[in-house]
């Protein structure tokens, strides 16, 4: 009874908040940029963060069904719905905030390459075609991946209208009767489908992180960069599986070894992330570009020194206590080290993105930069979004898959 | 199926899907379509001249049918010489104010043009059947058609006095010190062009100077000048000046003082020096800047001595010696530098001011006629108009002021695109100030119109002839070929040759003696030790007269870049002192009367002198704050002396005042890196056979002649249609100036002004990114922009290293304050929402250029921008690379900015290091 309430407390507040982002959105669409923090020099605001965030989140779901899949890690059973499904849902809301962030976002449809009597094509050198191409083949591939895992687990479909569930149902049961051959055929393509998403997976990050390396802006401007952003990507999407699955497991049950094998490798992801945040500012030793050395201290300014230090200790220090099997295996301690991971990574991107935008190159000054309360509200609105979607979701499919436990 | 084919097919088919693509920045031109065809051929220069300050100066006036577009200044002419101050090249807005076009008001209630007038006519029938005197104000012209009208009503009545002063009574102290030392009613203006070295007495001449477009011309001729300022503000021409020295108002006088001793010591008038000695016995003068002694030994007959018109009669009179014992040995030079300037006319109405000012008892009719004692800072005229009872007002001016809310009758005056007018020049000759545009508002009037017609009712016998047919009659008598006339009116009306500009005058009879003993008497007074605020009118705005234009209003300050307000400018140790913060409002307390001001703290100025850039905001705040009626009261702040000072008090306060700041400065250690030559180890990027590489459209411009005037950003807004967006966008770091002025403090604190604008980059990083392509490189190398095909993903902005690129966040129409009609330039697409825009190197020139000159068969064709046409000093070249670069060599001298980015830019910056 008492979890019931909470759960019914925090899909009301997802829905306050995404319908707050919806309005928001709807705001924007209409009377333009104007209510935005942006300006001319900081052009690119806390959409484009939340964008690069959300994609990142996506990856954790192929990794964990893919790769890890091919690896023949069983461990993955439990939490692999969930983390396609959290891929599936951040993938939408990520596509989401390009759109609205475009100037004019009715014409977004000029970014596809449509024949017209004009001859006009999307310019193909332009990094955010290689992201919409890479974005929307993640997200096509992500969806039909999805819908294979839940192939099996038809039957327990959780439909409240008995005609929609018999109609869906006896569609379904046309692909799905379970009989040897099936399997034989599903495995199969499940294993083909693992391996092309592998790829993908790697390629939609880096080709995300185009955006700010083909750019000529100092430390945005390095070969280093498609990594770490594969890398971050995995990590907050570690981090935010393993935050789900704990709050999950409260009603399900998954095995406390697929949480503690997560815990593992956010700890490893950590170390991997520390490296390449590291890498920057040895970047910055080696080549002793005036450029990149004033831009990396901008994170320690006056303005950002708050976000830079609570950065750290979320992403960077926290995690370190999971080397303790104690807090390891606790879900409480789970929780919390998740949950700061997810945000910390949050303020990663900003801190990436917003220093290198408000940095003047001519004058060697900062432009601050200051996002508004329409800025924030999109931003907790997509959170709502995707806690209700996901809440919704598991209401119908059931997220820990019956026919692999 | 051919590939053709194909494409037809599947458009046709997505047609059907309703997903095609359109141009959605049509409909913005429809509003002009249907007036203007997309030919220029009935573009009209119109050459005109402006009446500034009371000298005209020569404009063009490039208008399409009725809309005039572009102001440039007359190269030919003899005052300006291509120079355009902001006001005029503002004063387009003017023109299309919407808030100017109003009806004409009588006892509260609107009327016709026609019945106010027949109620001003009553009234002036009525005053003189009662033999009361009436006194009509107007700005100082010299025209001699209305002097001759004038005239007329003056023989026949002399109840009827009119009073023309120029704005912000500059002469004053020029015309005291005159008497004093000449005894002769002249006005001498140094001729710089010759001069090698300027030492400059707190003369801001490169801004808030009368005589702004004489100087600036004059200045760009000679560019080997040096300057050293002594002045007590900071001013752009101080910013400018080879060695600035600050110092404080008194002290004016004691410096003029110890450059005389030193004249008269160097230049073997011997008995003058001991004179000197013998008058100034006992009084301590300052000592002379060790880097200024040289100039003063070797170059002395090149040295001109310039001096603040609002400085006391004492100090014009030490300069005009100055300038005298500079020359005394070579008579030559001193004859070439004088210019004169006949005061007769002033000083006839300045007796009139003084008799109306002395028996205000004896008029009891008072006819404001585009002057309004309110902006011109005259406080002693404000004083006897208040007295008078708005029954007794008349007020014909461009705008609803508040005299004009006090006036029983108002009505609105027309702009001088609108109507005809002659003008005598410096040089007696006389020149036209053409109609350019049919007046917009048909309830409006002229004021020499208004004049003509008061002349006509008064003078029985009169013909009672429209206006302008009346202007070229009075011409007709003075020539027998009419057809020399007409030619006359399309140049410019030039009717009588120039005279001589030169005059001679007797130093010889002069009696130093006396004029020592004179100003030995005015420097006994000690120093004060009270605060006093220096008062600048602001020429741009006349002080705040047109302070409703909006272009004017969001130009960023010369040196300050203070954008929208007029702050009070306050010493660094006397903010300590009172512990005033930087950006808080100040309270100034003069008297019983008291104002709060934003302010701003400046190092370099001296302790006791705070200034205060004037500018009666009214008119703006009525129009603006419609529902907050609480305008500031800054009419204690009109000073009752003539150099414009007040004493106060000044008081910190705890508000904060945010500061709408354009300027950005660059460190001296990084401007070697920021600005090097071009690093060649790159081939073409667009190396294609069509264009040669030597074909592409190139701009220099050079940092060493650059002024900081701001001219360029002003012109290019008004060419490009670019929106005003208002104080709280600047405030967000929204302004839309495609070209923006940062500057560079020099180790000497000169400082330097670089022009910066869309680099037309070679590797332009912002044209691969463009998801769209909606900006890409022509052949002719420039960065083009398509605004229909942009969609606002801003990727072009992030990428610019420069920061050039702006971002419409709301359409033009919703973005410009105040904006009817919709574009000042009908050949330039006013941009929607959402999308980004740039420096196109005014691009539709090129393409009018181009077109031209293929339709005449020319190959080579040259092309103007409007910042470059603007410059007052030339500092900008602008054309094709093989024609401005001529050589290798030449290249390997300019310097572009960030090189390392590889970014290959078209705009060069001539710089030299060795001069910072």
């Amino acid at each position: 009874m008492k979890i019931y309430n909470i759960k019914k407390k925090i899909i009301i507040a997802s829905a306050v908040l995404s319908s707050l982002g919806l309005l928001t959105a709807i705001y924007t669409f209409i009377y333009g940029l104007e209510s935005w923090g942006i300006h001319k020099k900081v052009v690119w605001g806390i959409a484009i963060v939340n964008f690069v965030f959300w994609i990142g989140n996506s990856h954790s779901g192929t990794l964990i069904s893919a790769i890890l899949y091919l690896l023949r890690q069983e461990w993955r059973h439990p939490i692999h719905r969930i983390a396609e499904t959290i891929t599936i849902i951040s993938i939408f809301i990520a596509a989401f905030f390009p759109l609205i962030h475009l100037g004019r976002p009715w014409f977004f449809y000029w970014l596809f390459p449509l024949p017209n009597q004009t001859s006009l094509w999307p310019n193909f050198k332009s990094p955010l075609i290689w992201d919409l191409i890479a974005i929307f083949t993640y997200m096509f591939l992500s969806f039909l991946f999805w819908f294979l895992g839940i192939l099996p687990d038809y039957q327990h479909f959780k439909f409240k209208n008995p005609k929609i569930k018999h109609k869906i149902l006896s569609f379904l049961s046309k692909f799905w009767s379970g009989s040897t051959v099936n399997w034989v055929e599903y495995r199969w393509t499940y294993n083909l489908f693992a391996g092309i998403l592998t790829f993908v997976v790697v390629s939609v990050h880096s080709i995300v992180s185009f955006d700010f390396s083909v750019t000529i802006l100092p430390v945005w401007h390095s070969t280093m960069l498609p990594v770490y952003f594969v890398v971050g990507a995995i990590y907050s999407g570690l981090a935010l599986l393993l935050f789900v699955s704990v709050i999950i497991s409260i009603e399900e049950h998954i095995s406390e070894h697929s949480r503690v094998n997560l815990s593992k490798l956010i700890l490893t992801f950590s170390y991997f992330t520390l490296y390449f945040y590291l890498l920057e500012y040895f970047y910055e030793f080696y080549s002793q570009d005036q450029n990149i050395k004033s831009l990396l201290s901008l994170r320690f300014d006056s303005s950002y020194l708050w976000m830079t230090i609570i950065m750290i200790l979320q992403i960077f220090i926290l995690p370190q206590f999971l080397w303790l099997k104690k807090i390891r295996e606790n879900t409480k301690f789970q929780l919390l080290i998740s949950s700061n991971v997810v945000i910390g990574m949050w303020f990663e991107r900003f801190l990436l993105i917003i220093p290198t935008l408000s940095y003047d190159l001519v004058v060697n000054e900062k432009i601050s930069y200051v996002p508004t309360f329409i800025d924030y509200s999109l931003t907790f609105g997509s959170l709502g979004f995707f806690i209700l979607s996901f809440c919704v979701i598991g209401k119908i499919i059931p997220m820990v898959p019956k026919s692999e436990t | 199926m051919n590939r053709r084919d194909f494409t037809k097919f599947l458009t046709t088919s997505s047609l059907l899907l309703g997903v095609s693509c359109h141009r959605p920045e049509i409909f913005h031109f429809t509003n002009v379509k249907q007036e203007h065809s997309t030919s220029y051929e009935n573009i009209i220069k119109y050459c005109t001249n402006f009446h500034f300050a009371n000298f005209p100066i020569g404009i063009f006036v490039e208008t399409y049918e009725k809309l005039p577009f572009r102001i440039t200044g007359d190269k030919i002419n003899f005052f300006n010489k291509g120079v355009v101050p902001k006001s005029a090249l503002g004063s387009i807005y003017n023109l299309y104010d919407k808030h100017r076009l109003s009806k004409p008001v009588v006892n509260g209630k609107e009327t016709s043009l026609n019945e106010a007038l027949e109620h001003i006519f009553a009234k002036i029938e009525k005053n003189l059947a009662q033999d009361k005197m009436i006194a009509v104000f107007m700005p100082l012209i010299n025209s001699p058609f209305l002097k001759f009208k004038i005239s007329q009503i003056e023989n026949f009545t002399d109840k009827i006095i009119f009073i023309g002063i120029p704005p912000f009574d500059f002469f004053s102290s020029q015309h005291q010190a005159n008497y004093i030392s000449l005894k002769k009613n002249l006005y001498l203006l140094n001729d710089i062009t010759k001069a090698t070295t300027i030492i400059n007495f707190g003369r801001d001449f490169l801004e808030h100077d009368p005589f702004y477009p004489f100087f600036v011309s004059r200045l760009s001729d000679n560019r080997n000048l040096k300057i050293f300022t002594f002045e007590d503000t900071y001013s752009l021409t101080g910013a400018n000046s080879d060695v600035r020295i600050p110092i404080r108002l008194n002290d004016y006088l004691m410096f003029g003082l110890s450059f005389l001793k030193k004249l008269l010591q160097t230049s073997n008038q011997k008995n003058f020096y001991e004179n000197f000695i013998d008058t100034f016995n006992g009084i301590e003068l300052p000592t002379i800047p060790e880097n200024i002694l040289p100039h003063l030994e070797y170059q002395l007959p090149n040295i001109h001595f310039l001096c603040n018109d609002y400085l006391p009669p004492s100090m014009q009179v030490i300069n005009l010696l100055l300038n005298f014992f500079s020359k005394i040995n070579s008579p030559k030079s001193l004859k070439e530098k004088l210019i004169s300037l006949d005061l007769q006319y002033y000083t006839q109405n300045k007796q009139k001011l003084e008799k109306f000012l002395k028996y205000p008892d004896e008029f009891n009719l008072l006819i404001f006629l585009d002057y309004d004692p309110y902006f011109y800072i005259n406080s002693s005229l404000l004083k006897q108009v208040g007295e008078f009872s708005p029954e007794n007002l008349i007020t014909l001016s461009l705008y609803k002021s508040k005299l004009s809310e006090n006036s029983g009758i108002f009505i609105p005056l027309q702009h001088y695109l609108e109507y005809w007018l002659d003008l005598e020049n410096l040089d007696k000759s006389v020149c036209s100030q053409q109609q350019i545009v049919l007046p917009f508002n048909t309830h409006s009037i002229s004021l020499p119109e208004f004049i003509c017609l008061i002349s006509n009712k008064i003078e029985p016998n009169a013909t009672t002839n429209i206006y302008s047919d009346e202007l070229i009659d009075f011409y007709k008598k003075f020539y027998n070929d009419t057809s020399e006339l007409s030619e006359n009116i399309r140049n410019g009306l030039f009717l009588t040759s120039a005279k001589s500009l030169e005059i001679e005058i007797d130093f010889k009879a002069l009696n130093v003696q006396s004029i020592f003993n004179f100003l030995k008497s005015e420097i006994i007074s000690p120093t004060k030790n009270t605060l006093s605020i220096r008062i600048i009118p602001e020429q741009d705005t006349y002080a705040g007269m047109y302070s409703n234009n909006v272009y004017l209003k969001e130009l960023p300050s010369s040196v300050e870049g203070v954008s929208w307000d007029t702050p009070i400018f306050i010493p660094s140790q006397l903010a300590q002192e009172k512990e005033i913060i930087n950006y808080s409002k100040i309270k100034i307390l003069s008297g019983s009367n008291s104002t709060t001001l934003p302010c701003v703290v400046l190092a370099n100025i001296t302790i006791h002198s705070p200034f205060l850039i004037y500018r009666n905001n009214y008119y703006f705040e009525q129009f603006f704050h419609r529902n907050n009626p609480k305008a500031a009261n800054f009419d204690f702040l009109i000073p009752n002396i003539s150099e414009l000072t007040i004493n106060c008090e000044i008081q910190p306060t705890n508000d904060k005042f945010e500061v709408a700041k354009l300027n950005r400065t660059i460190a001296l250690e990084e401007i070697s890196q920021k600005l090097a030559p071009l690093i060649e180890n790159s081939t073409q990027m667009y190396s294609n056979k069509i264009q040669p590489p030597g074909n592409k459209w190139t701009m220099i411009i050079d940092v060493d002649k650059c002024i900081g005037c701001n001219l360029c950003i002003l012109a290019c807004q008004i060419e490009n249609n670019i929106p005003v967006v208002g104080k709280e966008q600047i405030l967000q770091k929204r302004d839309l100036y495609w070209i923006n002025v940062i500057q560079l403090k020099t180790r000497n604190g000169k400082r330097k002004f670089i022009p910066i604008l869309c680099q037309h980059c070679d590797y332009a990083p912002c044209e691969s990114v463009c998801p769209v392509g909606a900006t890409s490189h022509t052949t002719d190398g420039i960065n083009e922009m398509t605004y229909s095909r942009c969609i606002g993903s801003r990727f072009c902005m992030a990428n610019c290293p420069y920061n050039v690129r702006r971002f419409n966040f709301k359409g033009a129409e919703d973005t410009h304050i105040n904006f009817e009609p919709k574009m000042t330039n009908p050949f330039v697409t006013l941009r929607s929402r959402g999308i980004t825009e740039k420096c196109s190197f005014c691009i539709h020139r090129i393409n009018f250029e181009r077109t031209k000159s293929s339709l005449f068969g020319i190959k080579d064709f040259s092309v103007t921008t409007a910042c470059q046409e603007i410059c007052p000093v030339s500092a900008i070249t602008f054309g094709r690379k093989s024609n401005i670069l001529i050589g290798s060599e030449k290249i390997k001298d300019l310097k572009v900015l960030l090189p390392n980015l590889n970014t290959l830019p078209n705009v060069f910056y001539k710089i030299e290091y060795e001069n910072l």
